[in-house]
């Protein structure tokens, strides 16, 4: 079982990784066992945090590392990849 | 009585008591929690939190289940209360001997700073979210039970409101919204638009002369705002009212007709657009498409300038939703009155008559190149048309749109699909381009009239100068003769010719406007079915022997006098019966 994954993800839409994109974000990943961290230029935050992910200030185009740690690593980085893909508004 | 002025966002009228409200105005103090107390004191926390959460739970739930958008926002306000960063930070603080209280003080004052520093307006502006998210649970915390104080249906007067705020004020309860700032993209303008809740924004001075419990009137269509006002003014509301209701009624028969005169003369009616957020009223208003998509607010609204992939992918979103019908896009728009924070532009003695528009992006060609790419790109997805603004001569339409082909070269050397048949436009707003208008017909597949630029220019009136503002007049017999030769020359190399400005959406214009044989009026989608039920009514030869007699008359009184002789009466028959069938 894989314990730590790093990929990357291109943010698209408009607005970027807005809080909508982001509240998504935290609701999808409640209840999986990982660590989520969402890295841009060498800064971390906690995927489930809207704040802290707002802080990135993540705007259409820019490219952030997700890295997850534990149990369900595998599936945590899925869960992000599918949200911010999805959300393009 | 007293008249205020602001930006009508949300159609409707409303006449009621004023309710002020004054948010952001906590104070918060500071003790010192012994040891023993600290666990109750986290409790305390932790259930303040989970009180304001479920709050914005309830008001939720009160929400109609058709309105997506508020119910988007609401979450993603619920959520941020119960973020875990934020509650982990205030119990870290309230370990240290903190109260709850004042650890949240604290925290909300560490995300200001981090917030404040961030380069992209929109997520700067998301502090405001959290602020009024933590002020609540603040409330709440020290015994204050939100809920409203009032049981008075009222006009909500404030600086600004939160989305939470905007709901939260119970819609049976408020007749409408008006606010000191906020603008057409401000949040509680898109939720009570959504909501159905008239509203003005931009309404400077209203917080020092209105006082609570003053009798206000409010148009959230023209943006006017009568404190105390005479009983003439409250009958005229009224009125506006009851017609207003009417339409609204009568929107959803009137979506599918088409707009043709009785003697069967067909007029395309298409939407003004501003956000993307609009396109369900552009589409619920009957549109037959975009007439005028204004992009302006991506350049506005941010710090930096937007990127290709932005452009795009906003593009992207309006032209595939609005297939099959056609989007116009207007390149930027920018310069005289409107600043762009990303670009360094001079200073400028007179900005009208300045580097402003098609001069602008002639100039800056990464700026130019970097919008026309976008919108070359959305053009795969849907209908694009594109027009360029203040064209004044020949040569420099020629310019723009050679420097277009160009970019049509790369992207096809660079393998993006785009529509190479997409159809490139001349907005007529400077009188040389009139007077040149039979040469710019050889070289445009069409033109759109923007009156607004079209009547400042012709008549040197500067519509926002108080001193001369009355002499701005749309029926000047010059204006008449400028919007004539443009569609003859337009119809004469057989392109199409329609009108963009404000002048397209007022019905006292339209049978001149019908008689003058333009093809397309694009206007605010509020005033599409309006216009279509009114055009329905109108014979096409009726209008042109109209427009044949105004051409010959003097002045603009002598102008309305003539088409109030003619259809003054029809005016105000139809008016009335919109309002009483």
């Amino acid at each position: 079982m894989e314990s730590k994954i790093e990929e990357e993800i291109e943010i698209r839409g408009p607005l970027g990784l807005h809080a909508r994109p982001a509240a998504k974000l935290a609701k999808a990943l409640a209840g999986i066992k990982a660590e989520v961290r969402l890295g841009k230029d060498e800064r971390w935050v906690d995927a489930r945090s809207i704040l802290d992910v707002l802080t990135l200030a993540a705007s259409g185009g820019t490219k952030l590392k997700v890295q997850a740690e534990g149990e369900e690593a595998r599936k945590a980085v899925e869960t992000v990849k599918g949200v911010l893909e999805a959300a393009s508004v | 009585m007293k008249i205020l002025r602001g930006l009508g966002v949300s159609a409707g009228v409303a006449v009621g008591p004023a309710q002020l409200i004054f948010p952001g105005h906590i104070k918060v103090s500071r003790t010192q929690i012994p040891p023993s107390e600290i666990p109750k004191e986290i409790k305390r926390l932790e259930e303040a939190i989970e009180a304001t959460a479920q709050e914005i739970q309830r008001l939720k739930a009160q929400l109609p289940e058709n309105l997506g958008e508020v119910h988007a926002i609401l979450e993603a306000q619920r959520l941020i209360v119960k973020d875990p960063s934020l509650s982990s930070e205030a119990e870290a603080l309230i370990r240290k001997g903190f109260n709850a209280e004042w650890a949240l003080f604290k925290v909300l004052d560490r995300y200001r700073q981090a917030f404040a520093e961030l380069p992209d307006e929109y997520f700067r502006e998301r502090y405001q979210d959290l602020a009024s998210m933590v002020e609540k649970v603040i409330f709440y915390l020290q015994g204050h039970r939100s809920g409203n104080a009032w049981e008075e249906k009222s006009i909500i007067v404030a600086q600004d409101l939160s989305p939470a705020d905007t709901v939260g004020l119970k819609p049976d309860l408020t007749l409408a919204f008006v606010t000191e700032g906020g603008s057409r993209t401000s949040h509680t303008a898109i939720v009570a638009r959504s909501l159905g809740i008239p509203a003005v924004v931009a309404a400077k001075g209203v917080l020092k002369e209105i006082s609570p419990g003053d009798l206000v009137a409010v148009d959230g269509t023209t943006g006017e705002i009568f404190i105390a006002p005479e009983p003439e003014i409250i009958a005229e509301f009224s009125q506006r009212a009851r017609r207003f209701q009417r339409l609204k009624e009568r929107l959803h028969q009137v979506a599918h007709l088409e707009a043709q005169t009785k003697d069967g003369r067909r007029i395309t009616l298409q939407a003004n657009l501003d956000l993307p957020e609009e396109i369900p009223f552009v589409r619920e208003y009957g549109a037959e498409g975009i007439g005028l998509f204004r992009t302006e607010y991506l350049y506005v609204s941010r710090r930096e300038l937007p990127s290709e992939e932005l452009l795009f992918e906003t593009y992207r979103q309006v032209v595939e939703s609005l297939r099959p019908y056609p989007v116009t896009i207007r390149t930027l728009d920018i310069g005289g009155d409107k600043f762009a924070s990303g670009l360094e532009l001079p200073e400028e003695i007179n900005p009208a008559l300045g580097l402003r528009a098609i001069r602008l992006c002639l100039k800056q060609e990464d700026l130019f190149r970097t919008q026309l790419r976008a919108i070359l790109r959305a053009s795969a997805y849907g209908q694009v048309k594109v027009m360029f603004p203040l064209i004044s001569g020949v040569a420099e339409f020629l310019r723009a749109r050679n420097f277009l082909e160009r970019i049509k070269e790369e992207l096809a050397q660079e393998g993006h699909p785009f529509d190479p048949e997409i159809q490139v436009g001349v907005m007529i707003e400077v009188p040389s381009a009139v007077a040149v208008a039979d040469l710019l017909a050889k070289e445009a597949d069409f033109f759109s009239i923007g009156t607004n630029d079209l009547i400042q220019y012709t008549l040197a009136i500067d519509r926002g100068n108080e001193e001369v503002s009355e002499l701005y007049e749309p029926l000047h017999p010059a204006i008449l003769r400028l919007i004539k030769a443009t569609v003859e020359a337009g119809h004469r190399e057989g392109i199409p010719v329609s009108m963009c400005g404000e002048m397209a959406g007022d019905l006292l214009y339209i049978p001149l406007l019908v008689g003058f044989e333009l093809d397309e009026l694009s206007m605010t989608p509020q005033s599409i079915p309006e216009v279509k039920l009114f055009i329905r009514e109108l014979e096409f030869r009726h209008c042109r022997e109209l427009v044949e007699r105004v051409l010959h008359l003097t002045c603009q009184d002598e102008v309305k006098e003539a088409v109030a002789a003619v259809f003054g009466p029809r005016l105000q028959e139809f008016s009335k019966r919109l309002w009483s069938e």
